[in-house]
């Protein structure tokens, strides 16, 4: 297993991939064209350094939090996102919790979490749920279960929001990064919309067998639920009707 | 909250939740200590002291209640953490603790009177004679009744026992043989019942193979998933086993109780309080719960359909599937 210690050898280092939502800092959307773009360009060491100063100032703002991280037995655990050429490592318990950036097929965690960029910041920001993630397998999980269990119970705690973390790290830069990000977001948002409306020219829409196959399997859970109550009613009648006789 | 009005009992693994469960309308909040007094011990999970008096204020201060779970089983010899937890529950101000063990019970009757005592469904009592038992020598206010009845039963007891009865209304479901359940023992050497944690999540694991994910508990397959089959919590009880040659759920299949199509029926049987399964589940599942049976027992006490709510749930279910369990059984 690896120790907080051995993180700065865990790979190549990338830029800190990671999205934030508007609440609490942007009404106009979140800086994740920003960063996912700004991956691609920041060299290691700026990677790191943001890594770090991320964490340390989230670890300021909710200082419950490295002391629960400190009460978790010591771990590595890898967050893949789907949608990103990279990870991160996230080393916590006995020493203070470090944070890098990772090829995607670093090895040597006790623990990897695989999932959308997206979903990944909705669950670090408590707004969707793991176990039902898990549930849908939109959300991957192998290795020690225990190891991630544990830091998804930690991280729940916290009111995390990465919007207002990177402004806190960004400080007096943060307003103007706020109107790049929205900006950028812009332009990604109307590139996407133009994309989906050509893929929609170039292939037009057939019926979708699983959405059929949905609502065909949805009638018969309702008919099934009705005729179940029924079928109690029916039994409940009838056991009256013994109860009487007898 | 109204007189007749069915009391929304909510989860709370963590103080996050705790403010979610009240902020999205809980009645009351049931927790637990960081430790193995109560039966969701895991990782990361559950409150220390301060927590607990930081979240009944924050319950307090809204109007609301918080029950604190103290309902696993200290085994022989070592009393003094469950007996611990009851001090420190009545000192946090607690409304109320949620007790199983008998031992515990007479413990808390004699130390705390004035402190409310409720039944654990970890106690499994299921009939009169063991309710009314309860209620006449420990002076047991509720009873959280088990996962066995249907609601013609409920209705029966409820009438019976002249006692408060709380019962489950979401979340996951079990092989109904609640506070008697030792299956994971078999498989790692820990359940529910003895350390608080069923299948705890060190040895638990999950391996890719074939284009499956098998889930396994200590060196036992439990259950292989395909690609984009809804996966299961890799508990005993919902392993699909091989029998003459055919794999299949033969406890549990993988579903999760809802009952809020039946809430009229509940309420109608006497019930007074609704629990909605979860503290192992994060702030967001409890939000999205707690919102949803807020908004259809609101719509209930105006006289209104509860339809339009039955649907906003099925994401957060075990398996993406729903089911009254016993409170519509056709079998006994």
């Amino acid at each position: 297993m690896q120790t907080p210690h051995d993180l700065e050898d865990l790979g190549h280092a990338l830029p800190v991939p990671t999205s934030a939502p508007p609440a609490g800092v942007d009404d106009g959307g979140t800086p994740l064209a920003l960063l996912q773009f700004g991956a691609i360009w920041l060299p290691r060491s700026v990677a790191h350094a943001v890594a770090t100063a991320v964490l340390r100032s989230v670890e300021r703002a909710h200082p419950r939090l490295p002391r629960n991280l400190l009460a978790l037995d010591p771990a590595v655990v890898h967050v893949i996102p789907n949608d990103l050429p990279y990870g991160f490592a996230l080393a916590f318990g006995r020493d203070p919790a470090r944070l890098g950036v990772i090829p995607r097929e670093a090895h040597g965690a006790d623990a990897t979490i695989r999932a959308s960029t997206r979903v990944l910041v909705d669950l670090l920001e408590g707004r969707i749920d793991s176990d039902s993630l898990f549930f849908r397998r939109d959300l991957i999980v192998s290795g020690n279960t225990a190891v991630v269990v544990g830091l998804r119970n930690v991280l729940d705690r916290e009111p995390l929001m990465l919007a207002d973390e990177l402004a806190r790290v960004l400080g007096r830069f943060a307003p103007a990064t706020r109107a790049v990000a929205r900006r950028l977001n812009g332009w990604v948002e109307a590139l996407q919309e133009r994309v989906a409306a050509a893929h929609r020219v170039l292939h037009p829409r057939e019926p979708d067998a699983s959405e059929t196959f949905r609502a065909e399997l949805d009638r018969h859970r309702a008919e099934i639920a009705a005729l179940t109550a029924r079928l109690a009613q029916f039994e409940a009648r009838q056991k009256r009707r013994d109860d009487k006789s007898a | 909250m109204n007189a007749g009005a069915l009391e929304l009992v909510c989860p709370a693994g963590t103080p996050a939740a705790l403010r979610a469960a009240v902020d999205a309308g809980a009645d009351s909040v049931y927790c637990g200590f960081r430790d193995r007094t109560n039966a969701r011990n895991y990782p990361g999970l559950n409150f220390d002291p301060d927590e607990l008096v930081e979240g009944i204020a924050y319950a307090h201060d809204r109007g609301r209640k918080v029950l604190v779970a103290i309902n696993t089983f200290p085994p022989a010899g070592d009393t003094g953490p469950w007996c611990l937890a009851v001090d420190r529950a009545a000192e946090a101000g607690a409304d109320a603790v949620i007790l199983a063990d008998i031992g515990l019970l007479a413990y808390a009757t004699r130390t705390h009177p004035s402190l409310r005592r409720h039944l654990s469904v970890q106690a499994s009592a299921a009939n009169a004679p063991s309710i009314r038992y309860y209620r006449d020598h420990f002076g047991v206010r509720r009873v959280v009744l088990p996962r066995v009845l249907s609601i013609e039963e409920v209705g029966a007891l409820v009438a019976d026992t002249g006692i408060e009865t709380e019962v489950f209304a979401f979340g996951s479901v079990g092989p109904m043989s609640e506070g008697r359940c030792f299956l994971s023992s078999y498989l790692c050497g820990v359940s529910p019942t003895s350390e608080g944690a069923c299948a705890p999540a060190n040895h638990v694991s999950y391996v890719e193979s074939d284009g499956r994910v098998l889930s396994k508990l200590g060196p036992v397959t439990l259950n292989a998933f395909a690609p984009g089959e809804p996966a299961a919590y890799p508990t005993p009880c919902k392993g699909r086993y091989v029998t003459h040659g055919r794999a299949s759920y033969l406890f549990e299949e993988p579903v999760a109780l809802n009952a809020l199509a039946i809430l009229p029926e509940l309420r109608a049987a006497g019930v007074t309080a609704l629990k909605i399964e979860g503290r192992q589940r994060s702030r967001a599942y409890v939000a999205q719960v707690v919102g949803a049976f807020r908004q259809a027992l609101d719509a209930l006490a105006r006289g209104q359909s509860v339809e339009p709510h039955l649907s906003a749930l099925r994401q957060e279910a075990e398996g993406g599937r729903e089911t009254f369990g016993a409170y519509r059984k056709g079998w006994k």
